[in-house]
Parts: C-alpha cells; sequence; structure tokens
C-alpha cells in the first residue's frame, strides 16, 4: 500500500470512530444522561422506583415553601408544567433555593409517602437580568425553567 | 508561520492587556444578577474560558487534520500548542464553575452531561500531551497525536449540546439563534468584551507556546546532530 493511501486509510478509520461514538452516545446513552426526573415522570412511574435513589427537578412552587421556625425543616411543593410533588428536608439550602426557581432534590423514592429530601440543588436558568429589572427577570426566569422541564 | 507569529506576539500581548483591563473594569461596575448577585461575575471569566476551551480542541482538530495530509511540521507545532493552551483554559473553567457551583447550586461538581463532558475535554487534553511524551519517535508521536485528536473530536457536539440532548443540572445556553438572547441590560457588554479579551489572551498563548516549542525542536535538533557527529 503506498502512502497516501495508507493515509486516507487513517483519516477513513479516524472519521469511522468518530461517526461510531456518536451515534453510540445518541442511541444508548441518552435514557442514561437524564439527571432527573419531573414529577410527572416520577408520578407516572409510581411505586416501580421504589427504594430507590432519585433526583427529582421542578420548580419550587410560589407560596409553597414553608419553613418550621427555630429549626432548618422546612416543605414545599416541586412543580412541572402539570404535576407537583410535595417535598420535605431539614438542612441548609444552596444561595439559589427560593420560590419560583428551579431546584432539584435528592433522596429515597417510597410511593405514597412525602418525599424525603437528603440533598437539594438550586438550579438556575439561562437568565441573567440586572437587579433592577427583577420583575421581569423573574417572569422570563420562570418561563425559561419550565420550558426547560418539558 | 513561527517567524510571523514572532511579528505580532507584541501586538497580541498589548492587546490582550488592553482588553482585559477594559473587560475587568465592565465587570467589576456591572450591576448585580436578580437571582445571583455578586456572584454573576464569576461567569464573565467562566463563559469565555468555556468557549475558548472548546475553540483550542477545534483549532487542534484543524492542525492535526491538516498535518495528517500535508506532513508539514508546523501544523503539528500548532497542534502541540493548543493541547497546552486548551488544557489551561479547561482547566479554569471547571475551577471557575465550581466556584460559581458551591454558593449558587449549593455543590462544588455534579456528574450531569455537561459538566461530565467538559470533564472528558480536560482528560483529553492531557491525555494527548502524556501520549506525545511518551513516544520518542517525534513523527510517530506527532501521527498518533493528531489522530487521537481528531477521535476526541467527537467530544466537542456533546459538549456544545449536552445541555440540549439532555435534562441538566446546568443551565441551557443564553444565546440560541438571533431571537434567543437572555442576557439583559447592563450584564451583557462585560460578558461581550471579556469574550474578545480572551480569544486575544488565547492567541496570545498560542504564540508564545508555538514559539517555544519551535525553539526548542530546533535545539534539540541541533544537539542531536552534535551528538552524532562526536560519535563518527
Amino acid at each position: 500500500m503506498n502512502s497516501k493511501n495508507r493515509r486516507w486509510l487513517v483519516i477513513g478509520s479516524v472519521l469511522l470512530v468518530g461517526g461510531a461514538l456518536l451515534a453510540l452516545v445518541f442511541t444508548s446513552f441518552t435514557g442514561a444522561l437524564v439527571y432527573f426526573y419531573t414529577p410527572s415522570e416520577i408520578k407516572a412511574k409510581g411505586s416501580a422506583l421504589n427504594g430507590r435513589k432519585v433526583r427529582i427537578g421542578g420548580m419550587v412552587q410560589e407560596g409553597s415553601l414553608l419553613r418550621e421556625p427555630g429549626s432548618l425543616k422546612m416543605r414545599f411543593l416541586v412543580v412541572d408544567n402539570s404535576e407537583g410533588l410535595p417535598v420535605q428536608y431539614e438542612g441548609m439550602t444552596p444561595d439559589l433555593f427560593r420560590e419560583g426557581q428551579g431546584v432539584i432534590v435528592e433522596g429515597t423514592w417510597q410511593n405514597g409517602e412525602t418525599f424525603q429530601a437528603v440533598t437539594i440543588l438550586a438550579k438556575h436558568s439561562e437568565d441573567y437580568v440586572p437587579v433592577k429589572m427583577s420583575e421581569e427577570g423573574i417572569a422570563k426566569a420562570k418561563e425559561s425553567m419550565l420550558k426547560s422541564l418539558r | 508561520m513561527i517567524k510571523w507569529f514572532a511579528k505580532i506576539q507584541w501586538f497580541l500581548a498589548t492587546a490582550t492587556v488592553l482588553s482585559l483591563a477594559a473587560g475587568l473594569w465592565l465587570v467589576f461596575s456591572a450591576p448585580d444578577d436578580f437571582q445571583q448577585g455578586n456572584a454573576v461575575r464569576i461567569l464573565y471569566v467562566h463563559v469565555p474560558a468555556a468557549k475558548m476551551s472548546l475553540l483550542s480542541y477545534l483549532l487542534l482538530s484543524l492542525a492535526s487534520a491538516l498535518y495528517l495530509w500535508r506532513r508539514q511540521e508546523k501544523w503539528d507545532i500548532l497542534a502541540e500548542a493548543s493541547v497546552s493552551v486548551g488544557a489551561a483554559f479547561t482547566a479554569l473553567t471547571l475551577l471557575s464553575g465550581s466556584i460559581w457551583g458551591k454558593p449558587m447550586w449549593g455543590a462544588w461538581w455534579a456528574w450531569d452531561a455537561r459538566l461530565t463532558s467538559m470533564l472528558v475535554l480536560l482528560i483529553l487534553f492531557m491525555g494527548l500531551m502524556a501520549l506525545r511524551n511518551a513516544l520518542d519517535d517525534p513523527h510517530k508521536a506527532a501521527r498518533a497525536t493528531a489522530v487521537l485528536a481528531l477521535i476526541g473530536a467527537v467530544d466537542l457536539p456533546i459538549i456544545h449540546f449536552s445541555v440540549v440532548w439532555w435534562r441538566t443540572l446546568h443551565q441551557p445556553p443564553s444565546f440560541a439563534g438571533p431571537a434567543k438572547q437572555s442576557i439583559t441590560g447592563d450584564l451583557l457588554p462585560p460578558l461581550l468584551v471579556m469574550s474578545v479579551a480572551f480569544v486575544v489572551l488565547g492567541g496570545w498563548l498560542l504564540v508564545l507556546k508555538s514559539r517555544e516549542i519551535a525553539a526548542r525542536r530546533q535545539w534539540e535538533a541541533v544537539e542531536t546532530e552534535r551528538l552524532e557527529q562526536n560519535h563518527a
């Protein structure tokens, strides 16, 4: 084989391996790479997830956050576009955790029981808005968060 | 190419200093974000650094392909330089993201698709350095790293689209076509100027590193020749 053919062989095989990797990622990993379930998905799966560690992501429903005075205990509702899921948590919360913001709660799923979160992560939307325009920002952030939960 | 690099080096150095100064001034005079407060300023380093990481790898792929095609040493020098520059920007991206993530998300790290694919990029850059150092024959090292670099290029679309394809903790892109632009008002100029500053900084580092590699290789060639003469 002359050197020119060899060169094309190398280029061809690189493209082949690259394409194969990409196809693999597209087809088989898509499901596994989802970082969290939405409340709708979790309710649809129901008791099938019993005893499993899950992450549930959504928005903290406005007006649903209740903190128990004198402790770090709280409860709130995580919502997506159609469903809501009550969550209990005790501990510190990230700076971005608040009503109307995205949140991801981690814990063990028991169908029929109130979800007990062990870890709370705040999820930020892609909106960046100066403090002066907060009202506009809150509306925009809520819209993009719900869109990303579809 | 290397001689031309020597000519533009000082121009790039001056442009880096000036644009970084202007960018940082804007970063610290910009208003707080409505949710993140002061922490939004970290993104003015994080986002441009992330863009430069991807751009460095893109340049690496281009230089690698050209080297495999043409077998000219200048493309290999450019490839080796973009590995170093890219690794530095990727490390900065992961570090600044982590510093932002702890107060905002509540976690230094999360194994979501965006963060993981970016970590893979850093591992690729370091793997390419290791591979080049592992092979004694410089031509073999150049070929092997070029091929590996092209295979690794598959990570670029994965990084870019990870936040669109999969549900992640990381937020989706703030710029998606002309219709979607979700950075408002006074928060935008610092990002634009810092992005330009990072591109210039990346160019400057690339020129410095390329010249260093070229000089080292030249010296090594002279040294080898001298040793062979002594033997004879």
